[in-house]
């Protein structure tokens, strides 16, 4: 087992020295979350030709705004992850945005997925923490808190998704996230 | 809608981390984030709390056409390049990296590994800005504890120091530039915690491939080399000071 603590600290230091501009911190830092962040970007949008550009994009604005990255306010994965997820919402919410069919084996790969992410999160405390607490959900808000996560849908698209009435979808994500607040502090 | 209440800027905050706020929604909260510090703080907390999700998904590999685009938009060497994935296939998504363990090979290897690294970073025709020399000195564990900047307009190198380290109250850490085919300079006395400024020496890094701490007495060895053993190493890398 690797020690959590000690990827973090490298991410960091990473991140650090790519924000003085050293180019081969940089290209590490891309070695070493470059799978994760696709696998994300891949997750929510679900087009490969659009998740690569998300993940391009990500890594410019990464190297463009890495000397803004303060350790004391977030981990280093954590302000990787909103720069992927924030592009992936912006182009979902763009009028022109439309899903296209995957291949199969993406597909399965995607879809291999779909009730894992809470099985795997066993990699830091804080996942750990965060798997408990999604335990704590009733099993429709979880369902509604993953679909979001996952795949970007809006209150009104979780409603049609779940073909449930807004205002029910809308209370439900209220609860569930007071819930994982009052668990998680 | 009054944004300025705690409770409702709670709840906005955790469904624009969380994601599900529509288009026009999210457009509105991210403008008022932007001028909002407690606002801010509130996302924070929220991305804090829930990103760790995304801990679960499963990685998968980019086409290898997306580093050469980022490498192209932004600007910077080819030799900067990061490993090609099939190289990865056995080791999990952290442990390829070798990069912090110079520890782990032999003294042979490492002479060649310096050569065959000082090779491919080639000559580097960088932008001012980025003469900024890094090092990275790692301990025996390849945790990675100091970082290492040098600023040559002002002739200073800055040691900052990752992780507290503990130390005897009658020793030092002691800095060290490894000269190609010389013998280890002192660049001088570093703290264990927090930040420490040195005298860039004359001649810069160049021709110092690279730097190592070693536990001396109070005030630094005697003899003008090493004679505690050495703590953290690291090569220098942006040899262009």
């Amino acid at each position: 087992m690797i020690d959590t603590n000690q990827q973090i600290d490298e991410l960091r230091t990473l991140l650090i020295a790519t924000g003085r501009g050293n180019e081969d911190a940089f290209a590490r830092l891309y070695d070493l979350t470059r799978a994760k962040l696709f696998g994300l970007s891949l997750r929510i949008l679900r087009r490969q030709d659009t998740a690569e550009e998300i993940l391009q994009e990500s890594f410019v604005a990464i190297w463009n705004h890495a000397r803004d990255y303060t350790a004391e306010k977030s981990a280093p994965m954590t302000w990787m992850i909103t720069i992927v997820r924030n592009r992936c919402f912006d182009q979902m919410r763009r009028p022109d945005f439309a899903s296209v069919e995957l291949d199969d084996a993406l597909l399965e790969t995607l879809e291999d997925e779909a009730d894992s992410p809470l099985e795997r999160l066993r990699q830091s405390d804080d996942a750990r923490r965060l798997a408990d607490c999604m335990g704590h959900l009733d099993a429709a808000q979880r369902q509604s808190v993953m679909l979001a996560f996952f795949q970007g849908l809006t209150h009104s698209e979780l409603a049609e998704h779940l073909r449930e009435p807004l205002g029910t979808v809308k209370t439900r994500i209220r609860r569930a996230l007071t819930s994982l607040k009052n668990c998680l502090q | 809608m009054k944004y300025d209440q705690p409770e409702l800027q709670e709840k906005l905050a955790g469904e624009y981390v969380l994601g599900t706020l529509s288009g026009r929604a999210r457009r509105r909260f991210v403008k008022l984030m932007r001028r909002d510090p407690k606002l801010q703080a509130a996302v924070a907390k929220w991305e804090a709390s829930l990103l760790p999700l995304a801990e679960g998904i499963k990685p998968i590999e980019p086409p290898a056409h997306v580093w050469q685009r980022i490498a192209t938009r932004v600007g910077i060497r080819t030799s900067a390049r990061p490993a090609p994935a099939a190289s990865e296939k056995k080791s999990s998504f952290w442990e390829s990296i070798n990069f912090w363990r110079p520890f782990a090979i032999s003294s042979s290897a490492v002479a060649f590994g310096l050569l065959l690294y000082l090779f491919m970073l080639g000559k580097p025709e960088l932008p001012v800005q980025q003469l900024d020399v890094v090092a990275i000195l790692a301990g025996k564990e390849a945790k990675p504890e100091m970082l290492i900047t040098a600023e040559p307009h002002d002739g200073t190198l800055t040691l900052t120091v990752l992780n507290q380290q503990a130390i005897a109250a009658d020793r030092d850490f002691e800095l060290w530039a490894l000269p190609t085919g010389g013998s280890p300079k002192s660049l001088g006395i570093v703290t264990s915690n927090g930040i420490t400024r040195l005298k860039l020496p004359a001649g810069g890094l160049a021709k110092i491939p690279a730097l190592a701490i070693s536990l001396e007495p109070k005030g630094g060895s005697r003899t003008g080399s090493p004679t505690g053993p050495v703590l953290y190493q690291g090569f220098v890398v942006n040899v262009g000071v």
